[in-house]
């Protein structure tokens, strides 16, 4: 990296042979020759912001030697990127102060303060702009939701929530690999088409809100055993996006256990928590046909047992 | 001149006070004020006697579901309710309602019991998560 020795007087302390430039001209002069700051702060010795900082103050008094670098870099003589319209007698190379304006403190206190506040008030902005913009950068983004586990042969939900970062309405596409097995049941709304050789299912839809909820029952296979595990994957694109299809986040698997899938923490009872986690999670699809009943009536008795042999569920009171 | 550029720094100073205070409100306290308004609440229209009326109030955000759960004193039964209950559990004399599709508004759940009560012998507690996905709460119903 490029040492800055702007501010090396080169053995003449305090004061050093300077020259007043244009930074307006020399960025246009760097643009016209297609030069890059990089290569500027290489040629003169100084690093890029220095070359920035050159560049963004009207006029700024620098090193003759630097001046005379840069001129040569941007292949012009001295005098062109030199300060043309100055009042002051000395625009010639000179002994110059580096301070270009010198106001009175108090003034000048006052320039400092007004931006200052102006700063922190748009730093505010944006850190609270911020922390409450959690939105993803792209046009849509999807989430799984799906039980810890389920019981052999059994059905359970499965639902995708969808997030647009693009104002509605679009089209879009939802693509849902299945496990090997695994049946798709209903699905919310109508599964669009389902693909039995690929075990895949698919929704077509044009959707008017940014959020939205595509929901399906699956069945899991009744052979599988305890620990396998049922692994999901999908898309979601939007139309005419092709090339950005986002992957569905979330879960992607559950595992097969003998519990009821709302029994999440596996103490065969469906508590209050279990009870009220299913219809805040279930409750915008209420024509989503997940055994209602038997969650309610487990949760109302005592608790429950998986019967392996009849594949299915005793409530115990 | 001093006093001239002293006013105006203070001007500028409470101006950036006042800018602040605006961003503190309206980025801060205020979506804190509006999120801390409660989903639900619920209190007794009638606490005593053999008729048991509680009221519940529900916020412009309802949650999908709540459970309203009645202790009695022991030994008391419920001859009738409306709605119906959920799930009676005789050893701890606790009477649960699951309310489903809970919107906006008002609504009255009474029960009728097999002798009379005193406001002191009863409680009731509502349980409901206020945020999807968020932890399960429990409020009071007020006498």
């Amino acid at each position: 990296m490029a040492k800055d020795n702007s501010t090396d007087t080169s053995g003449h302390p305090g004061i050093a042979p300077m020259v007043r430039i244009d930074g307006a001209k020399i960025r246009q002069l760097r643009e016209r020759n297609k030069l890059t700051q990089l290569y500027l702060s290489t040629v003169v010795g100084v690093t890029t912001d220095t070359i920035s900082r050159w560049e963004n103050r009207h006029y700024q008094s620098i090193k003759l030697e630097n001046a005379e670098k840069l001129a040569q870099a941007l292949e012009v003589p001295l005098e062109e990127i030199e300060q043309q319209e100055s009042p002051e007698p000395e625009s010639q190379p000179s002994q110059v102060q580096p301070e270009p304006v010198d106001l009175p403190p108090r003034r000048r206190t006052g320039l400092i303060i007004i931006p200052a506040v102006l700063l922190s008030v748009v730093a505010a902005g944006i850190l609270i702009y911020s922390m409450f913009d959690t939105k993803p950068h792209r046009g849509v983004s999807a989430e799984r939701i799906l039980p810890l586990h389920v019981s052999p042969g059994q059905s359970f939900p499965v639902l995708i929530r969808v997030h647009l970062t693009e104002p509605p309405p679009v089209s879009l596409i939802i693509k849902e690999l299945i496990p090997h097995g695994t049946l798709a049941l209903e699905g919310f709304p109508s599964i669009t088409s389902i693909d039995d050789k690929e075990n895949s299912l698919k929704w077509i839809r044009r959707i008017d809100t940014e959020g939205s909820v595509y929901a399906y029952m699956c069945k899991a296979p009744p052979d599988t055993r305890g620990n396998d595990r049922l692994v999901f994957s999908g898309t979601v694109t939007l139309k005419d996006t092709a090339s950005d299809r986002q992957t569905i986040e979330g879960a992607d698997s559950l595992e097969i256990a003998p519990y009821h899938w709302a029994d999440s923490n596996r103490d065969y009872m469906i508590d209050d928590e279990e009870i009220l986690a299913v219809y805040d999670i279930y409750s915008d699809m209420e024509e989503l046909p997940f055994d209602r009943d038997l969650i309610d009536s487990i949760w109302a008795s005592e608790g429950y047992a998986w019967d392996h042999a009849g594949a299915t569920y005793i409530t115990v009171d | 001149m001093k006093t001239c550029v002293g006013k105006k720094q203070m001007r500028i100073g409470q101006l950036s006070l006042l800018a602040g205070a605006c961003l503190l409100w309206s980025g801060l306290l205020m979506p804190a004020m509006l999120s801390a308004a409660p989903a639900i609440s619920a209190g007794y229209v009638q606490a005593r006697g053999t008729q048991l009326a509680i009221e519940i109030t529900t916020g412009s955000n309802p949650p999908a579901s709540a459970i309203l759960v009645q202790q009695l004193p022991p030994g008391v039964k419920i001859l009738a309710s409306q709605p119906g209950f959920s799930n009676y559990d005789a050893r701890r004399n606790q009477a649960k309602w699951l309310l489903r599709q809970l919107n906006t508004g008002k609504s009255t759940v009474t029960i009728t019991l097999d002798r009379a009560v005193s406001a002191d012998e009863i409680s009731a507690e509502i349980r409901f998560k206020p945020q999807q996905g968020g932890k399960m709460t429990t409020i009071q119903v007020k006498k």
